[in-house]
């Protein structure tokens, strides 16, 4: 396997409104992948459909820094940086979007490339991110994260 | 046949040269260009990659792919002004790339020399 796979895992999380979970920021010397993200839902019981979408970032927002963990144990930090549960918001790329799935709260949502074509790459420095971009009703506890490769470093 | 990398991947330019032959990768200030979009894929066959350039394709061992894969994501991520692409230039031939086509061909070469690699050594 070329590169280091690195987890980022976020349990039972409350959230109100729509937002940003999760932004990946590549390390100024590696490649980073996005091989997998998910979003769960864990307290609320009856179906109601949300939306997220994964973009490329522009400007860094601010979160709760988040530590990558090395899938195979002994393997080196992750060099980028990760936040997850934005307080600000990051500045999304004019570009526009590079995914955007519905998903019902009773299932979740998953993400994983069809193909090597389909897999998100980050160049050294660039941002991505992986929102909430419907509110949901209430108050309701998600679980979410995203699988990383990293290759160089 | 082997091959000799004349710089780093890690600076701005990246050249392989095997024989008389040479692959560059580097990025180029350009005013009037027709970018190469869509037409430029990376493929595996066995433990072999291959860029596929319209009707042609060129084979590469899973070091070069890497190597070549790294540095047109690189440079594509380091476009910064208006008017910058990258550079592929196999044999003299130059094409110009979008920093994004040059940043998503690479990782896709990345990914189809990790599994050429797996390849082989699976036949190993």
């Amino acid at each position: 396997m070329i590169g280091r796979m690195y987890g980022v895992g976020i349990a039972s999380q409350a959230q109100t409104a729509a937002k940003t979970l999760v932004e990946v920021a590549s390390p100024a010397d590696s490649v980073t992948f996005i091989e997998r993200a998910y979003i769960k839902q864990t307290s609320f019981d009856t179906s109601e459909n949300l939306g997220s979408t994964f973009q490329r970032i522009t400007s860094s927002g601010t979160g709760t820094a988040t530590t990558p963990r090395p899938l195979q144990s002994g393997d080196a930090a992750f060099g980028g940086t990760v936040e997850t549960n934005s307080t600000i918001e990051p500045t999304y790329d004019a570009n526009g979007v590079l995914v955007e799935e519905g998903f019902n709260v009773l299932s979740g949502l998953l993400w994983t490339p069809a193909n090597d074509d389909e897999v998100m790459v980050l160049s050294p420095s660039a941002l991505w991110g992986m929102n909430l971009d419907v509110a949901p009703s209430g108050s309701m506890n998600f679980s979410y994260g995203v699988t990383l490769r990293e290759i160089g470093g | 046949m082997g091959y000799d990398v004349r710089d780093r991947v890690w600076g701005k330019r990246l050249e392989i040269r095997a024989g008389d032959q040479r692959l560059i990768v580097d990025r180029k200030k350009t005013q009037f260009c027709t970018p190469l979009t869509g037409d430029i894929r990376a493929r595996r066959r066995g433990d072999k990659v291959y860029i596929l350039l319209g009707a042609k394709q060129l084979e590469m061992t899973v070091p070069v792919a890497i190597k070549v894969g790294f540095a047109l994501t690189k440079n594509g991520g380091a476009c910064m002004y208006l008017g910058d692409m990258v550079l592929l230039e196999i044999g003299g031939e130059e094409m110009t790339l979008l920093p994004a086509v040059a940043v998503q061909l690479g990782g896709v070469m990345m990914l189809k020399a990790d599994k050429a690699d797996d390849f082989q050594r699976r036949m190993q």
